[in-house]
């Protein structure tokens, strides 16, 4: 079943990220219009709109960056490295 | 209920060592029915809080062995449950020592758990330890002797900066009972207790041995291990160190360090054991922060905690234990083969990415509404960037790479790959219930936590508004950048490069010039001792035969002669003549007496 | 009744020496030595209130030695039972072999109740010999040769401690006019800052730091205990260590007045003797031979509770040697049945044992983490208390270095674990086990846990045996 369903998805790859990026703008739509959001902790998310969905976005993105920069920086090395 | 106090550890130990002797059809009824039976039974005393198993020990030191409470109730029935998780999970094993080594470690835990002073508590730390190493050791892969040991030194390391710092503390106050610690007035014993036990907990820069150990144990062991050692550890944590700043910024670098390391990794059960760095790191700076709330967040983090890292460790288990794969670049597009898997490793991929209705949503957020309200601003929004981080990896990098995008399999792998055997399958749908429950029926969590007086409501609509936008944007983020994220064949060095390395210098150090000191004593000694024996033994012989028995027969020639000519000399025979000599004899003695 | 344990052992001797003019079968030799063994320890416990001098107080009895008595009976029965077909032993000196046993378990016997310098002389000298003697009676069928070679190895340092011994001895009675340890104990405080005096006691611990294998004259330990018989190590590991820390407490109980000198001293020699053989025990394959190495790290350990002079010290000393010899005949019981001709064992030969002789894997499970000092074992309970007491005595860069020594020491007791446990049997055969061999097994293991758990009734005794001499 859950194969089949994959499957079927996998027919519709244009329409599975269309609609997922409906999804997405729907949440921050959602969040703009109806969430209030003055009780919120911080100056930040008083006042700067759809801050959640900036601030998931960037840090997913300086996570990879980060991580990737560190890997290149030489943490990342040859699988055998410790069995020579 | 005094009388009637039976210690769950007993009963799993109990259990372990009669275990060897049942035998065919009984043997899964009853590895069943011993984790169950400390299930009950944990939840029997967890309605009875108090102290029990108050034992004199040398008439000078009270051990504690049940101390119930509201702290250690929860952690006792979520590692209770977990044993039984694990035990259904390694039904199949046929070994019984691997059981055996499982229950001892899950009763070094409810040991812990329980206690109520240092003693017990070590003598039930170092048996988790003991048992971990050999859930290791039964691993056959080449690397897992190497592994163990390792993962042996950093705990022994551990446990004896845990026995320094209580023996120096029973020192300096006389007190051996595990209470919370002074903040304000801390000694040389408190970080040395702190050290051994953020050592269990993994916090920087004590962490390397647990993605490494965990990458390495045998597939049920890594299930055991992913939930005990390190909860047990932020137990421990919080019953001594709630509210120690110091562990907010250590927490923080946790979740951060531990993140990143798993974007980079490449094994799968190196890259989840990155993860519980990661997460623990919530726990630990729940602990540091020390309200009630994040008490509460994180015993409810732990308990969410080890259910859906112990169903992603489950599945991480079947994947390997079906297709004999452990890496990312030699797995992917498994979804057909393996469809019950995916779906085990999404449900524990969204539960520890917080998604609403699953377990991490009402735990997590608990860490960092404490943080916000200590107005730890900082804290806060770090932990809420790893929780982007953590769905990144968990949610969507983990499941893309091992079931999506291209197969990476080699023919024989993707031949082998399929679902797993029913018991494992069970253990996997049992872990991936209590994630949804958790998530969707509050009261079940929320009404073991310690601190019942602190209401907290995770489904809020800003709640609600803020995590479904950092969910799907950082989805986006990974649709952009997933190339970046793709599996590479390497390794990520870490702080374990140090003891690996000191650890070969310091096997160097005592095989050479160590053994180089004895060998050469040796040497010497057969040199010095023997040689010149033996040629001291030769050269009496040939003195023997050549100078001895020539100067012997010389000297009896010779005596025989001068007795001969004394006799002839002294004995003539007359009577003036003796006396003479011997009274000049005499004289010559008494002079020289006088003179010396 | 004051020398009844003494005159049993002299008679069981020569009972055997009987037996060796006669062609006894081997089934009459195993069982005349059980049943001589288990005699003996019968009149030692018979004689436990004994108290009274002897031989013109050359020779007490007290509680003190008595309960020594029976520890050395004890174990010397356990080694008798386990080591029951004397596998290691040439055929033709096996009744032979029992003899000089017996003669150096006289001497041991002799040496605990000995309170006068020249009887401990001969009392140590008799125990010594006899066993020098054993160490060459291994046979050679099973291809080792260095049987002579350890044996002469043994005597030539045993020579050398006696030497300094007695020119320690020879010392102190120059300055005390008296050899009589009462009589030094009187003289000895006012002697206390002169330098003779404290070379010559440190010259006698040196007898003893020989027997006990300290550094740094435990030379011979690696060699003695690889070369002799699987049996005849099993007794030097276990029995005359105990009498050797009875004389220890003995001794140092009147070098206590001489303050910091000795304790220095005695420090180094701890330290040193741990950092050795444990460091050295790492990378052995031998197992006896891994055991000689850490019997070093332990001797060391025991030191820790000598040098506090305190009564807690001594006592845990005590304490710390029993279950050091429980452990150890635990061990080598399970050598002595895994190796079925008396060869010697690598611990790569234990391979699978797990599968090959359950019982016999759990029992050496159990010494060895106990010998580890893992709780709950009487291993973790010793260090413990010695650690503590050292502690209370302010040694806290002792404390240290032996805490990391107990670190250093997991590794390889649980190494030979993991051989038993965690791998193949390498189609090694399943191992032949009596039942005598198992229940002895299974009572080892027994005490062991239970002296660890439940150690203040042994230690009360110790107490109140050790503050009869001080």
């Amino acid at each position: 079943m859950i194969v089949r369903f994959i499957d079927w998805l996998k027919q519709w790859p244009r329409t599975v990220r269309v609609l997922s990026l409906v999804a997405a703008a729907a949440i921050v739509i959602w969040s703009l219009a109806a969430v209030d959001t003055h009780h919120a902790h911080t100056w930040v998310e008083q006042h700067i709109p759809g801050f959640w969905a900036i601030f998931g976005f960037l840090a997913a993105s300086v996570l990879i960056f980060i991580a990737g920069w560190l890997g290149k920086c030489g943490i990342q090395t040859r699988e055998d490295y410790y069995d020579r | 209920m005094t009388g009637s106090f039976i210690h769950p550890a007993l009963i799993m130990i109990a259990g372990a060592l009669l275990l060897p002797f049942i035998r065919g059809p009984f043997r899964k009824p009853y590895l069943c029915l011993v984790p169950i039976l400390a299930f009950c039974d944990v939840l029997y005393l967890n309605q009875f809080p108090g102290t029990y198993g108050v034992i004199t020990f040398m008439d000078r030191w009270t051990l504690v062995f049940g101390r119930i409470d509201n702290l250690s109730t929860i952690f006792a029935f979520i590692m209770a449950l977990m044993a039984i998780i694990g035990t259904i999970y390694g039904l199949h094993v046929e070994d019984e020592w691997q059981h055996i080594a499982a229950w001892f470690y899950v009763a070094g835990s409810l040991g812990v758990i329980y206690s109520g002073d240092y003693l017990v508590l070590f003598l039930f730390w170092e048996m988790m330890a003991f048992a971990s190493t050999f859930l290791i050791w039964f691993n056959t892969d080449k690397d897992a002797l190497a592994a163990g040991y390792r993962y042996l030194l950093v705990h022994t390391f551990g446990g004896v900066m845990l026995l320094f710092g209580f023996v120096l503390r029973y020192q300096a106050t006389g007190d051996l009972s595990f209470s919370l610690l002074d903040e304000h007035n801390t000694q040389l014993y408190t970080w040395l207790i702190m050290i051994g036990l953020m050592l269990n907990a993994a916090v920087p820069p004590l962490h390397s041995w647990l993605p490494d150990a965990y990458s390495k144990a045998s597939i049920t062991g890594a299930v055991f291990m992913c939930a005990f050692t390190t909860k047990t550890a932020i137990y421990t944590l919080a019953r001594a160190f709630a509210g120690f700043d110091i562990l907010i910024v250590l927490g923080v670098v946790m979740a951060i360090y531990g993140i990143i390391y798993a974007i980079l990794e490449n094994d799968i059960r190196r890259l989840l054991g990155w993860e519980i760095v990661s997460q623990v790191g919530y726990m630990v700076a729940g602990v540091g922060i020390g309200t009630a709330l994040a008490i509460n967040g994180t015993c409810a983090h732990a308990f969410a905690h080890i259910l859906y890292k112990g169903l992603l460790f489950m599945g991480a288990g079947a994947i390997i234990h079906c297709t004999g794969q452990s890496k990312l670049t030699e797995l992917g597009g498994l979804y057909r083969k393996m469809p019950l898997t995916l779906l085990f490793m999404v449900v524990g991929g969204i539960s520890v990415s917080a998604f609403p209705f699953f377990s991490g949503f009402v735990s997590k957020s608990m860490i960092i509404t404490a943080s916000f309200e200590s107005h730890l601003y900082w804290a806060a929004f770090l932990l809420t960037a790893v929780s982007a981080g953590t769905f990144l990896v968990a949610g969507l990098r983990l499941p893309y790479l091992i079931f999506f995008g291209a197969s990476r399999c080699t023919p024989a792998t993707w031949e082998k790959a399929a679902d797993p055997v029913w018991n494992m399958r069970l253990a996997m749908w049992i872990a991936a219930f209590f994630c949804l429950l958790i998530g969707s029926y509050l009261p079940f969590l929320y009404s073991m936590l310690p601190h019942a007086d602190v209401a907290f409501h995770p489904y809020t609509i800003p709640h609600m508004a803020e995590t479904l936008q950092i969910l799907a944007f950082t989805a986006l983020a990974f649709y952009f950048l997933k190339g970046r994220l793709a599996a590479r064949a390497a390794i990520s060095l870490d702080l374990d490069w140090f003891y690996r390395m000191a650890g070969r210098g310091f096997l160097w150090l005592a095989e050479k010039p160590l053994q180089w000191l004895d060998t050469a004593w040796g040497a010497a000694y057969r040199v010095v001792g023997l040689v010149s024996l033996m040629t001291i033994a030769r050269f009496s012989a040939w003195f023997d035969w050549n100078g001895i028995d020539g100067v012997v027969d010389g000297t009896a020639r010779f005596v025989q002669g001068l007795g001969g000519r004394i006799s002839v000399l002294l004995q003539k025979g007359q009577i003036q003549m003796t006396l003479y000599y011997a009274i000049t004899f005499v004289a010559l003695f008494l002079a020289a007496y006088v003179w010396l | 009744m004051l020398f009844l344990p003494e005159l049993t052992i002299l008679g069981a001797g020569l009972l055997f020496f009987l037996l060796t003019l006669g062609q006894p079968s081997e089934a009459t030799i195993k069982n005349c030595a059980s049943a001589v063994a288990a005699v003996i320890l019968f009149t030692c416990v018979l004689c436990v209130n004994q108290t009274g001098n002897l031989f013109y107080g050359a020779y007490r009895v007290d509680l003190f030695s008595q309960i020594f008595k029976i520890l050395i009976a004890a174990a010397t029965l356990v080694v008798f039972l386990f080591g029951n077909g004397l596998k290691g032993i040439k055929q033709d000196s096996r009744p032979e072999y029992y003899l000089f046993l017996l003669v150096s378990n006289l001497g041991l016997v002799m040496l605990v109740s000995s309170v006068e310098l020249l009887a401990i002389f001969i009392a140590l000298e008799l125990s010594s010999f006899a066993v020098y003697i054993m160490v060459p009676m291994r046979t050679t069928a099973t291809g080792i040769f260095f049987q002579m070679e350890a044996g002469i190895k043994y005597l030539l340092f045993g020579v050398m401690a006696t030497g300094f011994m007695l020119f320690g001895m020879s010392y102190i009675f120059g300055l005390t006019g008296t050899t009589s340890l009462d009589g030094i104990a009187e003289q000895l405080p006012i002697l206390a800052n002169r330098p003779a005096a404290v070379v010559a006691m440190l010259m006698i611990l040196s007898g003893f730091f020989y027997k006990l294998a300290i550094f740094p004259f435990h030379f011979w330990v690696p060699d003695v205990y690889e070369g002799a018989a699987n049996e005849t190590t099993a007794f030097i590991a276990a029995v005359p260590k105990m009498a050797a820390v009875a004389l220890l407490i003995r001794l140092t109980s009147l070098a206590s007045h001489q303050g910091e000198m000795v304790l220095n001293l005695l420090m180094v020699c701890s330290i040193l003797s741990m950092f050795y053989g444990n460091l050295s025990a790492l990378v052995q394959k031998d197992l006896k031979r891994m055991l000689g190495f850490s019997g070093i790290a332990h001797a060391g350990f025991i030191l820790l509770g000598l040098l506090t002079f305190k009564l807690t010290g001594y006592a845990s000393a005590v304490y710390y040697i029993v279950g050091y010899a429980l452990m150890n005949l635990a061990c080598f019981l399970v050598i002595c049945q895994v190796a079925a001709k008396g060869e010697n064992l690598g611990i790569s030969d234990l391979s699978g044992l797990h599968k090959r002789a359950p019982i016999l894997a759990l029992t050496l499970t159990v010494a060895l983490f106990s010998l580890a000092g893992i709780p709950p074992f009487v291993g973790f309970t010793g260090k413990f208390m010695l650690l503590l007491g050292a502690l209370r005595e302010d040694h806290l860069l002792l404390v240290t270095l032996a805490a990391i020594n107990t670190a250093i020491a997991i590794y390889y007791y649980l190494s030979v674990v993991r051989m038993t446990f965690c791998s193949d049997s390498n189609g090694l055969g399943n191992v032949q086990t009596g039942f005598l061999a198992n229940s002895l097994s299974l009572i080892l293991v027994t005490v062991i846990i239970v002296m660890g758990v439940a150690p203040s009734w042994f230690v009360a005794l110790a107490e109140s045996a050790i503050k009869t001499i001080l």
